[in-house]
């Protein structure tokens, strides 16, 4: 009964309709635009739901990049090194340096597996000569000799330039924060083992001190017709 | 038109290859330069060097940037003296005139005895300070021990007489050798 009635409601509104239609023409038309428009501006709005979640999330991937990159790019660059040097003591010495060895070299350091962690680049230099306190005279009158006897020619000093050192790592982990010191030493043995295959380099600083002392003795000796012989 | 490709594709791959190849084998990359010197060096002076480095806003983005801050302290030693090869003598009878030039840095370098992992020290909240910086603050330290070494001149004019001193020693050795009492006059070369 009340579906009946119900239908019987319908219809008669459906009726009311299409009397309004009938007489109410150019109101029709009026109406259909402002129903096409608030359609359009519903469509609009579930569009605009829909597209808002992208936007947001663009949004905030922009905020990011910029945040990330543009604060590392254009960041407030204070890099200050300070640097103080004290002297605390002096040592007397008398080393006759003779013979330089400028090289460039490349240190590897290797982990348990000899697989290699990183390389280090470095320049060094090597001086070879003898300790001037340890040279030895003696005379012959009657030969009219100056024997000269020099001590075993040593590496005097093996220095590797700090600021020269430029690192390859194979495993980043390794460039922490007291990566210079190890470097520094795996630099020096890199150094001492080249340096032991350096025959020449004690060859050359042995006759290069030999002229070195000779030209220091010989203006003394000569105006009584001495001879200079260095050993 | 496949065996042009094929050809490039080849070729592509040999390069691959090769590059990979030249970074494997830099370490072949080593030259020495070798020459004759005559340095007497006199002085081995010590200095206890610290390096401050700082930077901001090395890591991290927007409100979480850290900054790097670290000190190294180690001791350096710079060897000063004369270049013998300049030392000229002129004799006369008993009298020598030795020219002599004024002393000289020669070597200034990190002693490997001070500088291990106890030389750092960090910040709790700095960025990890990359092999880079550390050697950027090295260099800093190192390059103010030697213009401090170079610009103090009273330890250059020890480095002087300590060569004078063994110069004539020398002389006086080698008179006595030969029975005569050198007179040493000093000529000092600028």
């Amino acid at each position: 009964m009340e579906d009946n009635k119900k239908a019987f409601e319908y219809d008669e509104e459906f009726e009311n309709i299409e009397e309004e239609i009938e007489f109410e023409s150019d109101e029709e038309n009026e109406s259909e635009e402002t129903n096409a428009v608030n359609e359009d501006k519903a469509i609009n709005i579930k569009i605009n739901n829909g597209r808002r979640w992208p936007i947001f999330f663009l949004l905030i991937v922009v905020i990011v990049v910029i945040g990330f990159f543009g604060g590392n790019v254009y960041k407030n660059h204070k890099e200050e090194i300070k640097a103080t040097s004290d002297l605390k003591k002096v040592i007397k010495i008398s080393k006759l340096s003779s013979f330089k060895m400028v090289h460039n070299g490349i240190a590897t350091k290797y982990d348990k597996d000899k697989e290699p962690l990183y390389h280090v680049r470095y320049d060094a230099t090597v001086k070879a000569g003898i300790d001037a306190s340890k040279i030895k005279l003696k005379v012959n009158r009657r030969k009219k000799v100056i024997d000269v006897r020099l001590p075993k020619i040593q590496i005097l000093d093996s220095t590797v330039d700090v600021a020269s050192q430029d690192y390859i790592f194979e495993d980043e982990d390794e460039n922490d924060s007291d990566i210079s010191s190890e470097s520094y030493k795996l630099c020096l043995k890199d150094l001492g083992n080249e340096v032991t295959e350096e025959k020449e380099l004690y060859k050359s600083a042995r006759t290069n001190a030999k002229k070195i002392v000779r030209g220091l003795i010989e203006p003394l000796v000569e105006q009584d017709d001495y001879k200079v012989v260095v050993k | 038109m496949r065996k042009i490709l094929s050809l490039l594709l080849i070729i592509m791959i040999v390069c691959c290859a090769c590059g990979e190849s030249n970074k494997l084998n830099k370490p072949t990359l080593e030259q020495s330069q070798v020459r004759n010197i005559a340095e007497l060096a006199t002085l081995e002076c010590y200095y206890h060097n610290v390096a401050d480095y700082e930077d901001e806003e090395t890591s991290g983005w927007l409100f979480w940037k850290k900054d790097t801050k670290f000190w190294i302290e180690y001791e350096g030693i710079v060897r000063m003296g004369v270049d013998a090869s300049k030392i000229k003598m002129k004799v006369d009878g008993n009298n020598v005139k030795v020219t002599i030039p004024e002393a000289e840095l020669f070597d200034a370098k990190v002693d490997e005895k001070t500088f291990d992992e106890n030389s750092f020290y960090k910040e709790d909240d700095s960025t990890e300070p990359t092999a880079e910086v550390q050697v950027k603050a090295l260099e800093q330290a190192q390059l103010e021990m030697k213009e401090k070494a170079k610009d103090d001149a009273m330890l250059l004019a020890t480095a002087q007489s300590q060569a004078q001193t063994l110069i004539e020693q020398y002389i006086e050795n080698v008179g006595s050798l030969i029975d005569r009492e050198y007179v040493v006059e000093w000529d000092y070369l600028k």
